[in-house]
C-alpha cells in the first residue's frame, strides 16, 4: 500500500520576520568584516557596487514585475546626484535630508517623465526611455553637475576652488561610509521589497500577466504603474544622492546613454525577477570591472562581456545569475526535503 | 536538466576563452616607427637614465604609481607607458642610489567613481612615495581631496580639465588647453589674423568652456589687438560638422581655432574643405591635433595647417627628446605610440628620478618624498620651453610657455619657438614665481 | 539666413534617414529592431580603414568592411533567430543592444582612441545649393535613403520573397508551417541588412566622424526618424529622418537654443510616440 505523503508546511508568522532578522544580521556582518579584510580599493568598489545595485534592483522591478523596459534609469541617478549636490552646497542641510530631498525630487521627475508614457508598452516604452536617456545626457553635459558655485545650476567658474560634497558624520572614512550605503541600501530594498510582497506587488503581477485581466478584476492599472515608477525613481533618487556623497564630486560623461543601456545589460545578467539580482547587477557593473583590471584584462572588453551576457540572458536564461542561483537552491531544499521524507 | 545547465554555461564560456584570446593578442598599432629621429643609438652607453652607471638595482624596490584613463572611448595610456620604459631604464642603471622602482599604472575607464577608487587605493598605500606620468580625463577633480589629506602629490604627465591645474596636490608637465588656445591666439595676433577669430569646443565641463574662457579673457587684455567674434560649444556627441562650419562662416572669421578633441577637430576640417573654407581662414588646433599620424588623416589639402605644441616637437633631435625615443624604443613596445602624451609621461618620471636622486636612499618615505617634491624649483630639460617647478599652491601650471608647428610636406615641423603665453589669468602664478623664486 | 543651415539639415538628416531606413527594413522583414546597425557600420568603416591603411586598394577594402558586416550580421540572425522567434519585439531589441555592446567594446579594444578618417572617392566632387557646397558623398548617402525606401516598398509588396518576409516578420511559426523556406528567408532579410550596415557605416564614417562610439550610438538619434515612420512606414521614416536633421541643424544660429540643439531628435521622437499612442487601447496578449 502507498503511503501518500503530503508535506504540510504552516505558515508560520515567523518566517518573514526572520527573514528580515537573517538580512540584517548579515548586512551587520558584511558591514563590519568586508572593511576589515579587503583593501579600501575594494572597499569602495563595494560601496560603489552597492549604490548601483539600488539603481539595478529599481530596473529589475520595472522590467521583471511589470514587463517595462526602461533604459534610461541612469538619468535618474545623475537627476538625484544633481540635486544632493545643489542642496548641499546651497543649503547646510543634514546629509539623510539630502537624501530624501534627492529621491523625492527625482520621483517628481520620475513621474512627470512617466505620466504621458505610462500607455506605453514594450519596445514604444523603451525607445522613449532611450529617448529620455540621450536628451538628459545632453542637459547634464550642458548644465554640468554643481561644484559650490552659487545660481541655479551652482558651477563655479574661474580659479575658484571646487569643492568636493562631504560625507555624513556617520560615514567620513570609507569602512564608515560603506556601513551607511549599505544601511540606506536595506532600507531602499526594503522598500521596494515591501511593496512587492503587498498589495501593490500583486497589482502589478496581474498587470504583467495580462493587462486587460488585471483591469476586469478591477486593479488601477495607470495608478498601480504610476505608483511602481514613483518608488522606483525615489530609490533610483537617493542611490544618485549616495553616489554625490562618495567621490564628492560628478561628471556629465558618466550619465549618457551608453551607461543606462549597460545598467540595463547587468540586471538582465545579474536577474530582473529578484532583489538578489539586483545586488548581483551592482556587483556585476562596479567590481567586476575591477576584478578583471587585475588579471589584466584590457577594460574595452568589459563591454564585449556585458554584450554577449545580455543576449544570453534573454534569450536563453531570462531569470539571469540569481534565478539560476535560486533554482539551485530549490533544487538542493527539495532534494533535502526528500531525503528527510523518503 | 544537464545539457540545458551545459548549453547555458556555453555562451559565457564561451565568451571568456574569447576574452581572454583577444587580451593575449594586441590591438591595431598605432604610428610607432621611430623612423623620424633617425637612428637611434640604444646601446647601454649612450642611455644615460638615472644614475647612467649601467649597474641593475637591486635594494628595497621604491613604489611609485599613476593613474590614467586607457578605456572607455579615450585612451591616454601612452603617458605612464613612456614613464614604466624610462624607469625600467633607470632600474638597469643603478635605480635610486641603488634601489629600483616598482612602477605600473591603473586604469579608471572614463568612470569617475572608479578614479576615485583608485585614489583612495594610492592614499591608503603608505609604500606608495609619489605619483608620475598620470594622465586622466576625469580624475583630478575626484583625487585631489583625497590625495590631499594623505599627503600625496603627483608629478602629471598630461592633464586636460581645468581640475587637473588647479588642485593642489597635483602638477601637469603639460600646458593644458586654455593656455594652448590662449598661445594660438597670441601666434594669430603676430601673424596679423586675430582681428576675428572664431572657435569651436566641445562642452566637456571644465574644458571646453574653460579654454574659450581663455581666448576671450586675452582678446578683452589685448586692446583691440585681438577680437572673438564667434564661441562654438556643441554636445561632445554632436554629428554635424557642416553646420559648425556654417555658423563659423556667417561670423566671418579671419583664423578658427578648433579646441576640440581631434577626431571632431579632423571632421570639422573635412567640412571645411568640403565648404571651400580651407584657405579662407587661418586654420589651427591646440596640441590635441599635434599627432604625427594627423596629416595624414586630414589629407593633402591641408599643408599649412597650424597646431599648438605643449611641449617639445615629438621628432626634435634634442638631448632629452632623443633619450626618451630611444628609452622607448628600448624598453618599451613597438606598439607605444611616440606621442606628446609618451614624452610627458617620460618627462614626469624624469623629473621624479631626478628629485629621488637627490634625497638620502636610505630615507625615501612618502613624507619625505612629498616634501622633496613639492620643493622642486628650477628644473630644466630641453622638452620644455621653461624651466618647471611644484611648489605649495592651489593651483599648478608651471608650464606656460608653448610652441607652434605647422604642416608642411604632410609632416609637422616647427613654426614658431617658445613663446610665453599671456593669460591673464597667470597673474597670480606669475607672482608665486618671482616671489618664491620657482624659475630660477 | 536660414537657408544654408536647412541644406546642411537635409545633409545630417539624409544619416538619420539611412540608418532608421535600414533598422527598419530588417523590423519589416524579421521583426528585429536591430540596434547593432550603428556598430556593424563601425566595424565595417575600421576594417576598411585599417586594410586602406595597409596598403590595400580602396574598393577591395570597403567590398572586405561590408562583407564583415554582413557575416556578422548572418552570423547573429541565425543563431539567433530560433531561440528569440517567439519573443516579443522589446526582447528582440534589447538582444540587438547586447550585440551592439559586444562589437563596440571589441572595436574600442582593438582601434584605440586615434584620429582616423576614411575619405570615399567621391568626397572630392560636389556641387552648390544656396551657398552650401554639397559633396556627392552627401548626395549618394540621400540617394541611397531614397532608394532603399522605395526600393524595399516595391520588393515587399510586388515580390514574393517580400511577402514571405513580411508574413515571417508577423509570425514566424505560421510562416513556417505555408511551407515558406522561413532559415533561408532570414537569412537574406540578415545579409540585406548587414550590408546596408556596413555601406552606411562608410557613408557614415565619411561624413561624420571615423570612431566606434560615435558610429555606435548614432542609432539613438535616428530612432527617431523610425518613430516618426511608426515603425511601419519606410516613406514616412525618410521624411522623419530628414525633419529631425533640419530641425537640429536650424538651432545653430539661434544661441539661446544652439546648446541644446542635439537634443532635437529625442524631444521629437518623444513628442511623436505620445501623440500617436494618447488613445492607445490595452492589449489583450498575455505575458511571455
Amino acid at each position: 500500500m502507498t503511503t501518500l505523503t503530503v508535506a504540510v508546511r504552516r505558515r508560520s508568522a515567523w518566517r518573514p520576520a526572520a527573514g528580515v532578522l537573517g538580512v540584517v544580521a548579515l548586512l551587520v556582518i558584511v558591514g563590519f568584516v568586508v572593511p576589515a579584510v579587503f583593501s579600501v580599493f575594494w572597499v569602495r568598489s563595494f560601496t560603489t557596487s552597492a549604490i548601483y545595485a539600488i539603481a539595478c534592483a529599481g530596473v529589475g522591478l520595472l522590467y521583471g514585475r511589470l514587463g517595462l523596459v526602461s533604459l534610461g534609469q541612469i538619468a535618474l541617478v545623475g537627476v538625484g546626484g544633481w540635486i544632493t549636490l545643489r542642496l548641499g552646497y546651497g543649503t547646510g542641510l543634514p546629509y539623510p535630508i539630502l537624501l530624501l530631498l534627492a529621491g523625492a525630487g527625482t520621483c517628481v521627475i520620475g513621474v512627470m517623465v512617466g505620466i504621458p508614457s505610462l500607455r506605453l508598452s514594450g519596445l514604444n516604452l523603451a525607445i522613449v526611455t532611450l529617448m529620455f536617456a540621450g536628451a538628459f545626457a545632453i542637459v547634464f553635459n550642458a548644465t554640468g553637475f554643481p561644484n559650490g558655485g552659487g545660481g541655479f545650476l551652482g558651477r563655479a567658474t574661474g580659479s575658484v576652488q571646487r569643492l568636493a560634497l562631504e560625507r555624513p558624520t556617520l560615514g567620513r572614512g570609507d569602512g564608515g561610509y560603506f556601513r551607511y550605503v549599505l544601511m540606506v541600501a536595506a532600507l531602499m530594498f526594503g522598500l521596494l521589497a515591501l511593496h512587492v510582497r503587498s498589495r501593490p506587488g500583486r497589482q502589478w503581477a496581474a498587470i504583467r500577466q495580462s493587462e486587460a485581466g488585471a483591469l476586469a478584476s478591477g486593479v488601477d492599472t495607470t495608478r498601480s504603474k504610476l505608483w511602481a515608477l514613483a518608488v522606483v525613481s525615489f530609490t533610483t533618487g537617493v542611490a544618485g544622492g549616495l553616489l554625490a556623497a562618495n567621490a564628492g564630486v560628478l561628471d556629465p560623461g558618466n550619465f549618457g546613454a551608453s551607461e543606462s543601456i549597460v545598467l540595463f545589460a547587468v540586471v538582465l545578467i545579474g536577474g530582473a525577477f529578484s532583489l538578489l539580482g539586483g545586488v548581483l547587477g551592482g556587483l556585476l557593473s562596479q567590481a567586476f570591472p575591477s576584478l578583471l583590471d587585475e588579471i589584466g584584462v584590457n577594460g574595452n572588453l568589459i563591454l564585449l562581456v556585458f554584450g554577449v551576457g545580455l543576449v544570453h540572458a534573454v534569450s536563453t536564461a531570462p531569470q539571469g545569475i540569481a534565478g539560476q542561483l535560486q533554482g539551485l537552491a530549490a533544487l538542493v531544499r527539495r532534494r533535502v526535503g526528500a531525503l528527510e521524507d523518503g | 536538466m544537464l545539457t540545458r545547465t551545459s548549453s547555458r554555461l556555453l555562451a559565457p564560456i564561451a565568451v571568456t576563452g574569447l576574452m581572454l584570446g583577444l587580451a593575449a593578442c594586441g590591438g591595431s598599432s598605432g604610428d610607432s616607427s621611430d623612423s623620424d629621429v633617425g637612428k637611434l643609438d640604444t646601446s647601454s652607453s649612450a642611455l644615460k637614465c638615472g644614475l647612467g652607471n649601467g649597474k641593475a638595482a637591486s635594494g628595497t624596490p621604491i613604489k611609485i604609481r599613476a593613474m590614467a584613463t586607457a578605456s572607455g572611448g579615450i585612451d591616454f595610456s601612452s603617458a605612464p607607458r613612456s614613464a614604466a620604459a624610462f624607469f625600467k631604464c633607470v632600474n638597469a642603471n643603478g635605480g635610486i642610489n641603488g634601489r629600483p622602482i616598482d612602477y605600473a599604472y591603473e586604469d579608471d575607464a572614463l568612470n569617475q567613481q572608479k578614479a576615485a577608487q583608485i585614489a583612495a587605493k594610492f592614499a591608503a598605500d603608505r609604500s606608495i612615495v609619489a605619483l608620475a606620468g598620470d594622465a586622466t580625463f576625469i580624475g583630478c577633480g575626484a583625487a585631489n581631496p583625497v590625495y590631499k589629506k594623505a599627503d600625496l602629490y603627483s608629478i602629471t604627465g598630461t592633464g586636460v580639465p581645468q581640475s587637473c591645474f588647479e588642485s593642489s596636490n597635483i602638477a601637469p608637465v603639460n600646458a593644458g588647453p586654455r593656455i594652448s588656445t590662449v598661445a594660438t591666439m597670441q601666434y594669430l595676433q603676430g601673424a596679423g589674423k586675430a582681428d576675428r577669430v572664431g572657435q569651436v569646443s566641445n562642452k566637456v565641463p571644465g574644458v571646453g568652456d574653460w579654454s574659450q574662457a581663455g581666448a576671450i579673457a586675452y582678446a578683452r587684455k589685448s586692446d583691440g589687438g585681438a577680437k572673438v567674434v564667434k564661441s562654438i560649444l556643441h554636445d561632445p556627441t554632436a554629428l554635424d560638422a557642416n553646420s559648425i562650419v556654417l555658423g563659423l562662416k556667417n561670423a566671418d572669421p579671419s583664423a578658427v581655432i578648433l579646441e576640440d578633441p581631434a577626431p571632431m577637430g579632423a571632421a570639422v576640417l573635412k567640412a571645411a574643405l568640403t565648404q571651400g573654407l580651407s584657405k579662407k581662414y587661418a586654420w589651427t588646433c591646440l596640441s590635441s591635433c599635434y599627432d604625427a599620424s594627423f596629416p595624414k588623416q586630414i589629407g593633402p589639402q591641408w599643408e599649412g595647417f597650424i597646431s599648438n605644441s605643449e611641449l617639445q616637437l615629438v621628432d626634435a633631435k634634442t638631448p632629452d627628446n632623443i633619450l626618451w625615443r630611444s628609452v622607448l624604443q628600448k624598453y618599451g613596445t613597438a606598439k607605444d605610440p611616440r606621442d606628446t602624451f609618451g614624452q610627458s609621461g617620460f618627462l614626469a618620471a624624469k623629473i621624479l628620478t631626478d628629485t629621488l636622486l637627490k634625497m638620502d636612499p636610505k630615507n625615501i618615505t612618502r613624507d619625505t618624498v612629498s616634501k622633496a617634491v613639492v620643493g622642486i624649483t628650477n628644473y630644466k630639460s630641453d622638452i620644455l620651453c621653461a624651466p618647471w617647478y611644484y611648489g605649495e599652491a592651489d593651483a599648478h601650471n608651471a608650464n606656460h610657455t608653448t610652441r607652434m608647428a605647422v604642416v608642411k610636406g604632410g609632416k609637422y615641423v616647427e613654426l614658431q619657438g617658445c613663446q610665453a603665453a599671456k593669460d591673464p589669468a597667470l597673474a597670480p602664478i606669475l607672482a608665486r614665481e618671482k616671489s618664491e623664486g620657482l624659475v630660477g | 539666413m536660414l537657408k544654408p543651415f536647412i541644406v546642411t539639415g537635409l545633409a545630417v538628416g539624409s544619416l538619420y534617414a539611412l540608418s532608421g531606413l535600414g533598422m527598419l527594413v530588417l523590423y519589416r522583414t524579421t521583426g528585429v529592431l536591430n540596434l547593432a546597425y550603428g556598430a556593424l557600420g563601425a566595424m565595417a568603416a575600421l576594417i576598411s580603414w585599417e586594410l586602406i591603411q595597409q596598403g590595400t586598394e580602396q574598393w577591395p577594402s570597403y567590398a572586405v568592411g561590408v562583407g564583415a558586416a554582413t557575416a556578422a550580421s548572418l552570423c547573429y540572425g541565425g543563431l539567433l533567430g530560433p531561440y528569440l522567434a517567439e519573443r516579443e519585439s522589446v526582447v528582440k531589441a534589447t538582444a540587438s543592444l547586447g550585440f551592439a555592446l559586444a562589437i563596440l567594446g571589441v572595436l574600442n579594444w582593438y582601434w584605440t582612441d586615434d584620429t582616423r578618417t576614411l575619405t570615399l572617392p567621391t568626397d572630392t566632387s560636389g556641387f552648390d545649393v544656396v551657398d552650401v557646397r554639397v559633396s556627392t558623398t552627401q548626395l549618394i548617402a540621400l540617394a541611397l535613403a531614397v532608394v532603399v525606401a522605395v526600393g524595399t516598398s516595391v520588393y515587399l509588396r510586388a515580390s514574393g520573397t517580400g511577402t514571405e518576409m513580411r508574413a515571417l516578420a508577423d509570425d514566424r511559426e505560421l510562416t513556417s508551417m505555408l511551407g515558406v523556406r522561413v532559415r533561408r528567408v532570414e537569412a537574406l532579410a540578415w545579409g540585406v541588412s548587414g550590408a546596408l550596415a556596413g555601406v552606411s557605416g562608410l557613408l557614415l564614417a565619411d561624413l561624420t566622424q571615423l570612431t566606434a562610439n560615435s558610429l555606435t550610438f548614432l542609432v539613438i538619434p535616428a530612432l527617431a526618424a523610425c518613430v516618426v515612420g511608426r515603425f511601419r512606414s519606410l516613406g514616412w521614416t525618410l521624411f522623419g529622418g530628414l525633419l529631425v536633421g533640419v530641425l537640429e541643424a536650424v538651432g545653430t544660429p539661434y544661441d539661446w537654443i544652439a546648446d541644446y540643439r542635439s537634443a532635437a531628435p529625442f524631444v521629437v521622437a518623444i513628442v511623436v510616440v505620445l501623440y500617436l499612442q494618447r488613445h492607445k487601447t490595452v492589449t489583450i496578449g498575455a505575458a511571455r
